[in-house]
């Protein structure tokens, strides 16, 4: 098989994100939800750089020429979607957040309550 | 076992949600106010992270304080006070706004159809008489918008629908304290208790200028406002209505 210099960047650049996210894992820098979609993000362009003909056919069959263009249309679209994922994460993290704060105040209160007959 | 009607008991009692965030000229006034009324109320203030010396002002004024260790917005406070009167066994609930705006003698008169059981929440509105302050045109806009809206939504007529001055019982006091837009609550609350069948009323009532310091809702937010409310309206009305409080 004859490997093209850009498969070999590319088969490369894939190992190492997947390298890094590996590495994330296995310190618990990364949440057991959060790390499969980039696992799946980082050796996704390892196996598009070995599999170009369905690649090719998809991006002449949606009216596409120029074939890595097609790759920018995926990048972005999994970037949005991760952003997006991200969103909902930051949100479900601030109202999770805001239910903390309003529990600590309610505790509090009661803590200072209760406190204040043993005081005097 | 049931309750004994004694004074002091929560099940005859309302208690008032204050929420305040650096409200420390105004919040003592507004309690002190509270206070010469001839009704069975409790004030809590739910100090909102501020710098100043709300809580302690409020302290120094005998009312209850809830302090939240940092900023959460306006509508997470309040539902931290009706989570108090819900844990509490409160009769009825009531919200009047930290930054002295709200006239506390409106009080007897918002909860006249709850004790009456005709509504289960009552929203004190400036506009049906037309009395006292009567805010921004911004914000004046904005209540014609959402008073529109909310006709199409809920298909009723709610002139205030911005009001921050009203009255709850213990249903919708549930239903509010389970679920409360943390920012511009007000709209969306309306709503949510339409959607779980409560009735709402309206009684007039005269707004006040602020005694001290400055209304946080400027033009640019006024319009942040109409558009986050809108589209949650929207994204409400196609929310499945899950029963929640009581």
């Amino acid at each position: 098989m004859h490997l093209r210099l850009f498969q070999v960047v590319v088969a490369a650049s894939s190992l190492a994100l997947a390298g890094v996210v590996f590495e994330l894992i296995r310190r618990r820098k990364l949440k057991d939800e959060l790390w499969l979609p980039w696992l799946f993000v980082s050796l996704m362009p390892l196996v598009m750089s070995f599999w170009l003909e369905p690649w090719n056919a998809a991006a002449h069959w949606l009216g596409i020429w120029y074939e890595p263009a097609l790759l920018f249309v995926f990048g972005i679209l999994g970037c949005l979607a991760l952003i997006l994922y991200l969103t909902v994460v930051v949100s479900t993290l601030m109202r999770q957040n805001l239910r903390l704060a309003q529990d600590l105040a309610l505790l509090r209160h009661r803590m200072d309550a209760a406190e204040r007959p043993a005081r005097g | 076992m049931a309750r004994d009607e004694r004074p002091g008991d929560p099940a005859v009692r309302t208690l008032v949600v204050v929420p305040a965030f650096n409200e420390e000229g105004n919040v003592g006034h507004l309690l002190r106010e509270l206070e010469t009324l001839p009704l069975p109320l409790d004030a809590v203030v739910v100090d909102d992270g501020s710098v100043d010396g709300t809580a302690a002002a409020a302290a120094a004024a005998g009312a209850r304080v809830l302090r939240l260790p940092f900023n959460c917005g306006i509508g997470a406070a309040v539902q931290t006070g009706l989570r108090l009167a819900l844990d509490e066994g409160y009769a009825r609930t009531a919200r009047l706004d930290g930054d002295g705006q709200h006239d506390p003698r409106a009080l007897a008169a918002l909860l006249a159809p709850i004790d009456a059981a005709s509504a289960d929440m009552v929203i004190g509105s400036r506009y049906l008489d037309r009395q006292g302050f009567q805010s921004s045109p911004a914000r004046r806009v904005g209540s014609r918008w959402f008073s529109a809206l909310l006709r199409v939504v809920c298909g009723q007529r709610i002139s205030d629908p911005t009001s921050g001055l009203w009255a709850a019982n213990a249903r919708a006091t549930a239903i509010l304290a389970a679920e409360y837009a943390s920012d511009y609550p007000e709209v969306d609350a309306v709503v949510h208790l339409v959607r779980q069948g409560c009735t709402i009323a309206e009684v007039p009532v005269v707004m006040r200028a602020r005694h001290a310091g400055r209304s946080s809702i400027d033009a640019p937010r006024a319009l942040y406002y109409m558009l986050k409310v809108t589209i949650a309206l929207a994204a409400g009305r196609l929310r499945r209505a899950v029963p929640t409080g009581g």
